[in-house]
């Protein structure tokens, strides 16, 4: 059974994962470990969507992806921020405050 | 957005392994493992609870697989092999198919590519619904036409037109000269093209003439032998053809577009070059096919009208046992000729069809018809009625 996580917006997602990778390179355990500890156990991001949501974003190429070596010593695919990735997560910031703000207004006036 | 582009280009080259993927999901489902043994959690159970959490991994697998820029059109590679297997394994099927897709492929071109032409592509002519094909009709002839002594009196008096002119027909004719060709020469009046409204793409029309009998032969070719056999060599003009073992000069090539009024293929324009004198004389004369140009603001039945008192000296000329069969006809121009060529069987097969439903859906309250008993006595009434009408009749005043 897929764990009940994926209630996030597809583009929330990916603008998720831009940003834990604008720290430094991660794994994929590794950036749903950070987002997990980072939002205080709401945000619990599933394998199921999460490999997708890489593997998406390294095909666009705002990611690339190399082989290396986890904690543990064990080999591990490392995800790191592209160039093009670097502006695509401003664009998708911007646009994220954006909407935030609308909402926020919307729900403030009723 | 180019190096975004470049880059899901470059995915289709490069495929990701899956064992790759593999191992990456297997690394989160271990950490997993160790993040339960590290809560204290016993190995066994810290394995059992996190395959739980972690779900299907076949689903993970195929959902990222499927986020791969090619991945439809590799599904839809995989259809068509799969689809080319199951064809190889039932031959005699594979065949059936294969031969209803020629067929009907074949069928749907052949149709298309003449109904293209007569139905829908508008004809290369200057102001096309101006022209108008005129001519007698008769019970044996079914396209309009006219004959030689007739036609130069309809053009000298005649008032609805800008211009008047004729063309008769299309014959075979021979290249006889280094690669001899069979080719189509169609004979044409010197106004001809000047009343379509097309000029020559490159050289001039005939002139008058070039168009009188025992002149200098000359000849305007069509774009397509001019492709074929001159491969469009701009110093075509002025060459001389050997066509039918007479020395005829090019004076003009047509463009591609070119199409005559009758949709007929030629490959050569010629001048018919009659006698118009003999003409004239000749009793009943040649026999031609005439085009006009209407002039602005006169209507197809204006000209009708404005024609009948020529139409009618001609008729005076006939024997009078013709006189009741011949009919006057003027009507837009060469789509209105093909179409009864082309539609005239579809139409009769179609009004036809009636004819054949009509009984077998009658025929639970009324036999099979019978001519009334009235009728079948009287030749009079069988010969100047067709059954049909008459059936008809009877069945309409019956209930």
């Amino acid at each position: 059974m897929d764990q009940p996580t994926s209630d996030l917006l597809q583009g929330t997602l990916d603008l998720l994962i831009l940003k834990t990778l604008a720290l430094e390179p991660m794994h994929g355990w590794g950036i749903a470990q950070r987002i997990q500890q980072v939002s205080q156990d709401v945000l619990q991001i599933g394998q199921g969507s999460l490999y997708p949501a890489l593997h998406r974003l390294e095909y666009k190429g705002w990611i690339s992806s190399e082989w290396g070596a986890s904690e543990n010593n064990r080999r591990a695919r490392y995800y790191t921020l592209t160039r093009v990735g670097k502006k695509q997560l401003e664009a998708e910031l911007a646009n994220w405050d954006r909407l935030s703000n609308a909402i926020r207004l919307v729900l403030k006036s009723v | 957005m180019l190096p975004e582009w470049l880059t899901r280009i470059r995915f289709f080259f490069i495929r990701k392994q899956r064992a790759d993927l593999d191992e990456e999901l297997r690394f989160h489902l271990d950490q997993l493992v160790q993040q339960g043994i590290a809560a204290g959690s016993s190995p066994e159970e810290a394995r059992r609870r996190a395959a739980l959490e972690f779900g299907s991994v076949e689903a993970a697998r195929e959902q990222t697989v499927a986020q791969r820029p090619t991945h439809r059109l590799e599904s839809v590679f995989t259809d068509f092999r799969y689809a080319v297997r199951g064809c190889l394994r039932n031959p005699t099927f594979a065949l059936a198919v294969l031969l209803t897709f020629t067929l009907g492929i074949g069928a749907t071109t052949a149709v298309f590519s003449v109904v293209d032409r007569i139905l829908f592509r508008p004809l290369p002519y200057a102001q096309p619904e101006r022209l108008v094909s005129v001519g007698l009709t008769a019970p044996i002839i079914p396209t309009e036409f006219m004959l030689g002594g007739s036609y130069y009196d309809w053009r000298d008096h005649q008032q609805p037109f800008q211009s008047f002119t004729s063309e008769t027909g299309t014959d075979p004719c021979d290249l006889t000269e280094e690669n001899p060709a069979r080719l189509i020469c169609a004979h044409v009046e010197a106004n001809f093209l000047s009343t379509l409204g097309v000029a020559p793409i490159r050289g001039r029309n005939f002139t008058r003439d070039e168009d009188l009998p025992n002149s200098s032969k000359v000849a305007v070719i069509t774009d397509h032998l001019w492709r074929e056999r001159f491969n469009r060599d701009p110093s075509v003009l002025n060459k001389l053809l050997t066509l039918d073992g007479q020395p005829t000069r090019i004076v003009g090539v047509l463009p591609a577009s070119f199409e005559l009024p009758t949709l007929d293929t030629a490959d050569v324009l010629v001048p018919q070059a009659l006698d118009e004198a003999a003409q004239r004389k000749a009793e009943p004369g040649r026999v031609m096919y005439a085009f006009a140009r209407l002039k602005p603001g006169v209507s197809i039945e204006d000209a009708t009208k404005q024609l009948q008192p020529v139409f009618n000296y001609s008729l005076s000329l006939a024997p009078p046992q013709f006189r009741s069969e011949v009919h006057l006809l003027v009507r837009a121009s060469a789509t209105a000729r093909s179409m009864t060529c082309v539609l005239s069987p579809g139409f009769s097969l179609a009004s036809s069809l009636p004819c054949c439903s009509s009984p077998a859906q009658t025929s639970s309250a009324f036999s099979w018809p019978v001519p009334p008993p009235a009728n079948a006595n009287s030749p009079s009434a069988l010969r100047s009625e067709p059954a049909v009408p008459a059936w008809f009749s009877n069945h309409s005043s019956k209930p």
